[in-house]
């Protein structure tokens, strides 16, 4: 796994603006939920960074996975 | 590093990448993301630390009995902790306690006992319907400082006298007592005959076997106990979301003491169950 990178590191391609941490919805299997995660101020594109995806998000997947 | 491009989006990408980006209202492969303006991201207050799990936190009083701890393992939250609403830190918050209460149909100037009463919010709600309501909670550090009517008590002792109560709630308390039987006992005592039981709590959704009760298994211990159920409403939804939440949060649900496997195992789901005492 790469290492994880520092929000002040991370700039919208798009806008060209820094990321900052804002609030968004998250949803998996139709449930809706808070979260903060790095997110564009401008056009509002969210960063997932690997570590989050293969440590948060996945443990969210196999605890919702219905066996 | 001097930046991370972010791409225009594409389908989520889980772990192929040193990392990707979602598109502000679209959906990948199970996820999405889009703005969220309304309610503050479940954030459990680190001043609060509590991990005994359960609504009826770990004893401190020479009543409280190691039988009667509650258990660890359970799924929910316990009641000296908060989402980053500020809400009682269970499955459904506050939102789910009003869906509750409606379906108790308790009624102005009933009295209610809110049994695993933890910082008070559910206790607070009913009071501000102008239903008589007094906190009980073994933890006498909870509600130190409030101006909500709590006696500490543990569930199974309670200091009332015979069908003295119109009510009594219990989230997520039940299922992590060592004795569910005799704490049902005890709240009929207490209930007035036609008294309202409103419990929200979980339960196994498979085949049984495991140390969560089965809704047949948790109607029997009910009906064992003198109670009529008038209602058993699914809400496993809540569960779901609960736990995504918690994860986000604080990395796993370590701290609730669960493991993927136990939730693969047991199927939990959640309900709001209301009993009449028959």
């Amino acid at each position: 796994m790469t290492e994880p990178v520092a929000i002040s590191n991370l700039v919208c391609a798009a806008c060209d603006r820094p990321l900052e941490m804002g609030k968004v919805e998250a949803t998996y299997l139709g449930q809706r939920f808070p979260v903060e995660l790095p997110r564009c101020p401008n056009c509002g594109f969210v960063y997932i960074s690997e570590e989050l995806a293969l440590g948060r998000m996945l443990k969210v997947e196999q605890a919702l996975e219905d066996k | 590093m001097t930046g991370f491009p972010m791409e225009r989006p594409g389908p989520v990408d889980v772990g192929t990448g040193a990392g990707c980006s979602l598109p502000p209202c679209g959906e990948g492969l199970g996820w999405g993301v889009s703005p969220h303006e309304n309610s503050a991201p479940f954030t459990p207050s680190p001043t609060l630390p509590h991990q005994g799990g359960g609504g009826l936190s770990a004893p401190r009083t020479q009543r409280s009995h190691e039988e009667h701890m509650p258990s660890a393992g359970s799924l929910f939250g316990c009641g000296r902790m908060r989402d980053g609403d500020g809400g009682p830190l269970r499955p459904g918050g506050l939102a789910l306690t009003e869906e509750l209460v409606a379906l108790a149909g308790f009624a102005p100037g009933d009295l209610v006992a809110d049994v695993g009463c933890g910082l008070g919010a559910t206790t607070d709600l009913l009071r501000a319907r102008n239903i008589r309501a007094v906190g009980v909670d073994v933890d006498l550090d909870a509600l130190a400082g409030s101006e909500t009517p709590f006696v500490a008590a543990d569930a199974v002792l309670l200091p009332f006298a015979d069908a003295s109560l119109d009510g009594l709630i219990a989230e997520c308390v039940l299922s992590t007592l060592a004795d569910p039987a005799r704490a049902l006992a005890e709240w009929r005592r207490v209930l007035k005959p036609g008294g309202r039981l409103a419990s929200s709590d979980v339960y196994s959704r498979a085949t049984g076997g495991g140390r969560l009760a089965t809704r047949e298994e948790f109607c029997r211990r009910l009906i064992d106990a003198g109670f009529r159920v008038e209602s058993f409403e699914d809400r496993s939804d809540v569960l779901k979301r609960f736990v995504a939440e918690f994860i986000f949060a604080c990395g796993s649900l370590d701290a609730l003491g669960v493991r993927s496997a136990a939730l693969s195992r047991n199927r939990p789901g959640y309900a709001l169950i209301v009993a009449l005492k028959s």
